[in-house]
């Protein structure tokens, strides 16, 4: 079943996350709208997906300040995949590039 | 010994003018080209505002390099860097390998696209028929 659903879906996904129990698009807009009005237990949060993943970053140039921007909140901390949705991988090339663009001053280490 | 790509970005200090940074790039040439190294690309990118202060300096000039070497010149190439006054800060990323990786990803999906819709379409006529 799975496996029926994913190339439609998940495109190109190749990480394999969660289980593979997801319904269609539209009706997984459904779904939220219902756990959301149902209050009780069923909550239902959509599934982040990975940005670079989508829009299919090949390589995290830590000189491309403008992407790596997008990873950092104000206090510029490079937050946990959970926040974002990236997937492993690219989480990595992510946090990489930050690291490097912070040692070359293009991103700062911290705001006050 | 095999070549490997090098991109090297530097910062010169914020009181060197152009033409000392132009200079200074010289001299980072020299190291590369003397350890058997070529330098295919030398982008400037001007004074910029730095996102925090490095020792007094709030704003530096980028240097950007894109050069051929083996990884033991790169060592010797970053020592003498290291030791050249005016150059705050720099990096050495070797990126022929990531490169050649996007490459690589960029034409499976090329072919990937083109093929992907018919499969789809066939998987859901074989799931249509299953489930009748």
């Amino acid at each position: 079943m799975s496996d029926l659903e994913t190339p439609e879906f998940r495109g190109r996904s190749g990480e394999g996350r969660g289980p593979g129990g997801e319904g269609r698009g539209g009706e997984r807009g459904d779904r939220k709208d219902k756990g959301a009005g149902g209050g009780k237990g069923g909550f239902f949060r959509r599934r982040k997906t990975c940005k670079l993943c989508s829009e299919k970053v090949d390589y995290v140039d830590y000189k491309n300040t403008k992407l790596l921007l997008a990873f950092i909140p104000e206090r510029a901390k490079i937050l946990p995949r959970r926040m974002f949705g990236t997937c492993a991988p690219c989480q990595r090339k992510v946090r990489t590039a930050i690291l490097r663009a912070r040692q070359m001053a293009l991103i700062p280490y911290s705001t006050e | 010994m095999s070549q490997r790509q090098y991109e090297i970005l530097f910062i010169a200090e914020q009181n060197l003018g152009e033409p000392e940074v132009d200079t200074l790039t010289a001299t980072v040439k020299g190291f590369i080209e003397k350890e058997n190294g070529t330098v295919e690309k030398v982008e400037k990118w001007g004074k910029k505002r730095l996102a925090y202060t490095i020792g007094k300096n709030r704003e530096g000039s980028y240097v950007l390099m894109v050069a051929n070497a083996p990884g033991s010149a790169m060592a010797e190439v970053e020592r003498r860097m290291r030791v050249t006054d005016g150059i705050l800060r720099f990096l050495a990323v070797r990126i022929d390998a990531e490169m050649k990786k996007a490459d690589r990803k960029k034409t499976i999906r090329g072919k990937k696209e083109s093929t992907r819709r018919a499969s789809v379409r066939e998987k859901d006529r074989a799931f249509e028929g299953g489930a009748q």
